[in-house]
C-alpha cells in the first residue's frame, strides 16, 4: 500500500496537480510545490524532464527544455521530493518519458522507492511495451499509471485499467498537454465508460485551467488535473503565495466565498 | 519480400515498435490495417507504378563512374542514379506512397517533417499532384542551410512552418509534427519521411523505398551480369538504405551503411548512432539513439541536413546487430572531398548525404578488391547544397 492506494478513492473529490520538476530551479519547485499542497492539492505529479516532449504542449515543453540546459539529473530530482516529503504526506506520481526512464530504470525505481513516490506515469509507451515495466513497478511498490485517450476503444480500455494501480488518467482531449477555455462535448460519456471498466479513481487532466472546467470535470470524474496553467502562472513569476491563491481560485471543492 | 518476415508486432529483434502516447495508438493501428489491407490490392500497386514510371521518372539508371573508380584508385563503381529522380531524390518514391495511401484513405491533409528539405519538396510535390493540402514542419537551422527547398515547397503549395525548438534541426521538427499529428489525425496523415517512427511507418517507408533495390537488382543482372560485391548507401534515418539493401538481403553481397562522423567523436560531434550511440527510445521506435547517461537526446552534427538527426531506423539496428550488414562513418572532410571528385570527374553533383557514401569507397579504396563490384546508391543530387558548397568554398 502506498500513498496513492491510501488516499485516492473512488467517488471522492480530488485534485491533482502537475509540477516540472526543476523549474525555474530546484528550491523553486519545493516551494512551489508547498504552495499548491497549502492551497488545496492533494496529489502532485512531478515531471521528470525530457528532451523531446512530444507529448507535451508549449508551456511544459518550454520548461523541461530550461531545466535540461542546467543539465538536471535523477539526483536534482530526488533531492526536490524528498524535501517535499519533509514538509507533506501527499502522493507524489513521476510523471516521465520512455527514454529518461529506461535508461536508468533500476537506479530509478530504487530512489522512488526510497524518497517516498508513489507513481509512475510514463506518457510514450503503450501497456503493450511495459510489462517488464509494470512488474518492477509492484516489485518497489510503486503503481503503475496509464493514459486513456478519446479514442482508445473498449477492448484496450479493459486492458489499460488492469495494468494500472493507483488511478487511471483520461487525457480528455487529443494533441498535447496546454491550458484551453473549453472541455469537450463528449467528457462525461467517457468518464463512464472508463468507470464501468475499473473501480480505480479516475482523474481527468488535458487542458483544465479554470474553475468551471475543473466542476464540470468533477461531476463524473474522482479528480481533476491542472498542469499547464501553474507552469505558466510560474513562468510569469507567481511566487508561493500566488500559487497558493490560484490553487484555491481553481478549487471547485471550495465554495466560492471561502 | 524478407523484409516482412524479419517484422514481428512491428519489432525487428528488439528494435522497432510503437513507443507513442496513447493518443496516437489508434491513429497508428488505424494506419496499419488500411497499409496492410492496401499491399494486398493489385490496383493500388499498378497506380503507385504508374505514378512512378510516368510521373517520377522511374527506372532510374545505373551509371557506371570509371573516372573517378580511377581517381581514387578504387573497384569499378556503379552508381543507382536516384538523384536523377523527378525532385532530385529517393525521397518521392515513399512520398507518392503515402500521400496515394493517404487519399484512398479518405485524408486530404498531409502533414510532414523535413531536414534537408529533399523530403519536404516530395511531399509538397506529390501534394500538389494529388490535391492534397500540405503542411511542412522544419528547424529553423535547416530553413536557413536549404533556402532554395523552402523557397520550392512554398511554390508548391505547401506551408512551411518553421520549428525553434532545441536545435532547430530534424528532430525538433519531428516533434513538432508528431504533436500536430496528435491533434489532427482523423483528417491528417502525416508522412514520416525515413524509416523511422512507430510501426507501420519503418516497414512502410521501406516497402515504398524497395523499388530502388529491385530495379537496382534487376538492372545489375541484365547490365552486367553479376550481382554487385558491395552496396553502399549513406544512412541517416535509411530509408535510401533499406530502400537499396532489401533486394540483396538474400544475395551474398557485403551492405555498408555510412553514418554521418561529422567533425569528431565527441557527443554532439557527429551523428554516428551505430558507433556512439546506445539503444533507446525517440520518435516512437527502440532503436541506437545518441543520448547522454540520463536518457536526454544528445545534439548531433553533421555537413548534411539529411544526416543531422541522433537515432538510426530500426531496421537498420537490426541488421547491425544479427551482422547482416555493417555500419561505419564518414566526418564532413570526406564527404566533401567525394562531392567535388565526382562533380569534377564525372559531371554528377551529388546531394552532401549521398556524399558520405562516395566518401566511404573512396577512403577506403585499397581495402576493395580490383574485381569487386561495388554499388552506390546516389540518393540525391547536390543543387540544394549550392550555397553551403560556395559558402564553404569561401570560408576555405
Amino acid at each position: 500500500m502506498n500513498r496513492l492506494n491510501q488516499q485516492l478513492q473512488a467517488n471522492a473529490k480530488h485534485y491533482i496537480a502537475y509540477l516540472t520538476a526543476g523549474y525555474p530551479d530546484n528550491q523553486a519547485t519545493i516551494d512551489s510545490a508547498l504552495a499548491l499542497i497549502e492551497g488545496g492539492v492533494d496529489c502532485l505529479e512531478l515531471g521528470l524532464p525530457f528532451s523531446d516532449p512530444v507529448a507535451d504542449g508549449p508551456s511544459i515543453a518550454h520548461a523541461m527544455s530550461e531545466v535540461l540546459q542546467r543539465h538536471f539529473t535523477l539526483e536534482d530530482y530526488f533531492s526536490i521530493v524528498r524535501a517535499i516529503r519533509k514538509k507533506s504526506q501527499v502522493p507524489i506520481v513521476l510523471f516521465t518519458y520512455a527514454n529518461p526512464l529506461f535508461r536508468q530504470h533500476a537506479r530509478l525505481l530504487s530512489l522512488c522507492q526510497e524518497c517516498g513516490v508513489d507513481g509512475i506515469l510514463l506518457v510514450d509507451c503503450p501497456f503493450e511495451h511495459a510489462q517488464e515495466h509494470f512488474a518492477q513497478c509492484r516489485a518497489h511498490g510503486i503503481s503503475p499509471i496509464n493514459v486513456i485517450a478519446p479514442d482508445t476503444p473498449e477492448h484496450r480500455l479493459k486492458a489499460l485499467s488492469e495494468h494500472s494501480d493507483g488511478f487511471v488518467y483520461y487525457a480528455c482531449r487529443r494533441g498535447t498537454t496546454g491550458a484551453r477555455a473549453d472541455l469537450p462535448s463528449d467528457l462525461s460519456q467517457k468518464v463512464a465508460q472508463i468507470k464501468a471498466q475499473t473501480s480505480l479513481p479516475v482523474a481527468v487532466g488535458f487542458g483544465i485551467s479554470a474553475r468551471t472546467q475543473a466542476a464540470s470535470v468533477l461531476e463524473q470524474a474522482d479528480a481533476f488535473v491542472i498542469g499547464s496553467a501553474f507552469v505558466n502562472a510560474i513562468t510569469q513569476g507567481a511566487n508561493a503565495e500566488a500559487l497558493t491563491a490560484l490553487a484555491r481560485e481553481l478549487d471547485p471543492r471550495l465554495s466560492k466565498e471561502a | 519480400m524478407l523484409l516482412q518476415s524479419t517484422c514481428d508486432n512491428g519489432f525487428y529483434g528488439e528494435f522497432g515498435g510503437r513507443y507513442v502516447p496513447e493518443i496516437l495508438v489508434q491513429a497508428l493501428e488505424a494506419l496499419a490495417q488500411f497499409y496492410d489491407k492496401l499491399m494486398q490490392d493489385g490496383q493500388f500497386e499498378q497506380e503507385l507504378v504508374e505514378c512512378l514510371t510516368h510521373y517520377a521518372g522511374r527506372a532510374t539508371p545505373l551509371t557506371e563512374v570509371p573516372r573517378f573508380s580511377e581517381a581514387i584508385g578504387g573497384p569499378r563503381i556503379l552508381l543507382k542514379r536516384e538523384d536523377l529522380l523527378h525532385t532530385g531524390a529517393h525521397k518521392l518514391n515513399n512520398a507518392l506512397g503515402q500521400c496515394l495511401l493517404a487519399k484512398k484513405m479518405g485524408k486530404h491533409k498531409i502533414i510532414a517533417e523535413t531536414g534537408a528539405g529533399q523530403h519536404g519538396v516530395a511531399t509538397a510535390t506529390a501534394c500538389a499532384r494529388l490535391g492534397l493540402e500540405c503542411e511542412v514542419f522544419m528547424g529553423a537551422t535547416d530553413v536557413k542551410r536549404q533556402a532554395p527547398n523552402v523557397a520550392r515547397m512554398r511554390l508548391l503549395g505547401a506551408t512551411v512552418t518553421e520549428v525553434h525548438d532545441g536545435q532547430k534541426t530534424l528532430k525538433e521538427a519531428v516533434n513538432a509534427a508528431l504533436r500536430r499529428w496528435a491533434s489532427c489525425y482523423h483528417d491528417t496523415h502525416y508522412c514520416l519521411g525515413s524509416a523511422l517512427g512507430p510501426d507501420p511507418f519503418p516497414r512502410m517507408v521501406a516497402t515504398f523505398q524497395s523499388v530502388i533495390g529491385v530495379e537496382a537488382r534487376a538492372q545489375m543482372l541484365q547490365q552486367y551480369s553479376c550481382l554487385p560485391s558491395h552496396c553502399v548507401a549513406c544512412v541517416g534515418g535509411g530509408s535510401n538504405a533499406i530502400g537499396l539493401f532489401s533486394a540483396f538481403l538474400e544475395d551474398e553481397v557485403a551492405l555498408v551503411g555510412v553514418e554521418a562522423g561529422g567533425k569528431g567523436a565527441a557527443l554532439g560531434d557527429n551523428a554516428a548512432r551505430m558507433q556512439a550511440g546506445a539503444p533507446g527510445v525517440l520518435h516512437g521506435s527502440l532503436s541506437y539513439v545518441l543520448q547522454d547517461a540520463g536518457g536526454q537526446i544528445a545534439p548531433t552534427h553533421s555537413i548534411s541536413a539529411g544526416l543531422d538527426y541522433p537515432m538510426i531506423g530500426p531496421m537498420h539496428a537490426f541488421f547491425a546487430k544479427n551482422g547482416r550488414a555493417r555500419y561505419t562513418q564518414v566526418g564532413d572532410e570526406t564527404a566533401l572531398a567525394a562531392c567535388k571528385l565526382l562533380t569534377q570527374t564525372e559531371g554528377i553533383l551529388p546531394a552532401l548525404e549521398s556524399s558520405h557514401a562516395l566518401g566511404f569507397v573512396m577512403s577506403q579504396a585499397k581495402d576493395f578488391a580490383k574485381d569487386d563490384v561495388v554499388l552506390i546508391n546516389l540518393s540525391g543530387r547536390g543543387d540544394k547544397d549550392l550555397d553551403q558548397l560556395m559558402r564553404m568554398e569561401a570560408q576555405a
